[in-house]
């Protein structure tokens, strides 16, 4: 085994890149373990728990890159510096484009000086600095796209105060997506332009319902994300009223869909009061908050899980009857003959599910689904009505697991860039006999892997080989959040899935269903 | 002019934004018509946390 260990003093890289470059690090044969992260105490502290802390990178400071790589021989180790000395000599990605060589600002003030029609600032710098470059475009009069996470609680009511003072949008901290007047930011997907406005905690769900909208065949005038604890009672609900307000002036939007979970009681109750004095029609998703809505209420409508959420919106919009709720019993009668052929090879052995998701709004609806259908589940994270895993790392009977989670991307990629955390996983749970379904979200568009379907595919392919060796069948579920227009194309990552034998299918919605049923036959 | 005047404006205007941090988060924007900005972002202070500290008190 060999260690290879280098500090490039001043040479700071955004942690998407570092991420990028560890991710294909990994795929060289040999190579063992690699990391390259800046020279903070907590990636030093994590470097120390993996066994790769070594004198020269616990000397380094948070503006100094530490590279460890980890081989079984030199060979690997050789491959992998060469692609570390190619990827440093590449263009920047503005400068490419750009075809100039260009002399990058600074900071916003010098950015602003070389242009000051700037009107949004788009953040996503590690979380201890992140509310200082959220505070500085604030007072420069931008709007503000907030992607990094890790902002304190006080933090982020001080920016949300600070812009509520000044009449601007503050998306985040920790708000993945967004979609402003057609242009999509952060991980968000290519939709329709249309007439339904969306406040979103911006997480997956905002995404899904987005695509959801548009493959119905209608769009987004604008999808505002507020960062998932907006709806604490800590930050009052500032960026979500902001936004919400706004989309009742907004001559462009008709419907506008409220969205979010962990929201406080009394903030929620406050959006709802005014939400019903409005005169337009708002499609309202607070999960465990449905009473707020009642029937009497004319303009404002409950749904109850992600797709009914899209589908109303769209109803609305078109004037159409309000669809109700899909359900296992409308799922089952559409997909009879699909229940009756993924059901009829099973051992008898195999009776669970296991739902490996790396959206947690994803996982957060399947939970409701689950417990419809089975007196007891586990879940990481455990909320509702969910039993606790004893360890995250190894599943028991039906299960669900956020493997987008901070437990599992502390220290590497997340499963949306990169799928080998969930192959890693596939390939131990199917250690399990007693697996019968796999439940599986991919989540397309700008940011997402270039081409799950290739990725997964095989751990597809190889899982259902070892279980019909074994005497039994492996059924795999997924659903694909994503569009036609996304890098990735729906269709063709469709056919991708479909070729390696999984079952795909329009919605998270239908999908957990789906996967329930078949579990439960 | 009501609060959120300037959230109606972002709305009509063209959109011209400064990107401090993950330059692959913006890099699809090339297809759309919008106008971009990278910033040169290193952690100010060297990252020391005394003097990072300072300077969120000053700029408050």
């Amino acid at each position: 085994m060999k260690i290879y260990a280098d500090v490039k003093k001043n040479t700071y890289q955004d942690s998407m890149k570092l991420m990028r470059l560890q991710a294909t690090l990994n795929t060289i044969p040999g190579i063992i373990a690699c990391s390259l992260a800046m020279g903070t105490p907590q990636n030093k502290a994590q470097l120390g728990e993996a066994g790769l802390l070594t004198q020269e990178v616990e000397q380094a400071g948070p503006n100094d890159l530490c590279i460890v790589l980890k081989a079984e021989s030199a060979g690997p180790l050789s491959s992998a510096r060469e692609r570390i000395t190619e990827y440093f000599n590449r263009k920047g990605i503005i400068e490419a484009y750009s075809g100039e060589e260009q002399i990058l600002p600074r900071s916003i003030g010098s950015a602003l000086r070389r242009m000051p029609e700037a009107n949004l600032a788009v953040v996503s710098v590690p979380g201890p600095y992140a509310a200082l470059e959220a505070t500085k475009a604030l007072n420069s009069g931008l709007h503000v796209f907030l992607f990094s996470d890790n902002v304190p609680l006080q933090d982020e009511f001080e920016l949300k105060a600070l812009a509520e003072q000044k009449g601007l949008l503050m998306m985040g901290p920790d708000c993945g997506t967004a979609i402003i007047s057609g242009i999509p930011l952060g991980f968000s997907n290519a939709v329709r332009r249309g007439r339904i406005g969306i406040v979103g905690a911006s997480g997956s769900g905002m995404q899904e319902v987005c695509c959801l909208i548009s493959k119905m065949g209608e769009g987004v005038s604008q999808a505002i994300g507020t960062g998932g604890r907006d709806l604490y009672k800590e930050v009052h609900g500032k960026t979500f009223v902001m936004a919400m307000e706004s989309l009742l002036d907004d001559e462009e939007t008709d419907v506008i869909i409220l969205m979010s979970k962990h929201c406080d009681e009394k903030i929620a109750t406050r959006i709802v009061k005014k939400a019903r004095a409005s005169k337009k029609h708002i499609v309202v998703y607070f999960p465990g908050l449905e009473s707020l809505i009642e029937n009497n209420m004319e303009n404002l409508h409950k749904a109850l899980n992600l797709e009914h959420i899209a589908a109303t919106g769209v109803a609305l919009v078109r004037g159409d009857t309000l669809p109700r709720p899909i359900t296992k019993e409308i799922i089952s009668e559409e997909m009879r003959e699909v229940i009756i052929s993924e059901t009829n090879r099973f051992s008898p052995r195999q009776k669970y599910i296991r739902a490996l998701f790396t959206g947690g709004t994803f996982a957060d609806e399947a939970n409701v689904i689950f417990a419809s259908f089975f007196d007891r589940f586990y879940a990481y994270p455990c909320y509702g009505q969910a039993s606790c895993l004893d360890s995250p790392t190894k599943s028991k009977e039906h299960c669900i697991v956020d493997l987008g989670d901070d437990f599992f991307t502390r220290a590497k990629v997340h499963p949306m860039l990169d799928p080998m955390l969930r192959v890693e996983r596939i390939t131990k749970e199917i250690e399990d006999k007693q697996i019968r379904v796999f439940l599986l979200d991919v989540v397309l568009g700008y940011g997402a892997h270039l081409d799950p379907g290739a990725a997964l595919a095989k751990i597809i392919l190889d899982s259902k080989r070892i279980v019909e060796q074994q005497g039994g069948y492996l059924s795999f579920i997924i659903f694909l959040c994503g569009t036609e227009g996304d890098p990735q194309n729906r269709t063709n990552q469709k056919r991708k899935f479909e070729n390696s034998g999984a079952i795909v299918t329009d919605s998270s919605t239908r999908a957990a269903l789906l996967a329930g049923l078949i579990a439960s036959q | 002019m009501a609060k959120h005047d300037l959230v109606l404006k972002l709305f009509k205007n063209r959109l011209s934004i400064i990107n401090i941090g993950i330059e692959n988060l913006v890099q699809h924007l090339s297809n759309y018509n919008v106008d971009m900005i990278q910033v040169d972002w290193r952690p100010p202070a060297e990252g020391k946390p005394e003097i990072l500290e300072k300077l969120r008190k000053l700029i408050k």
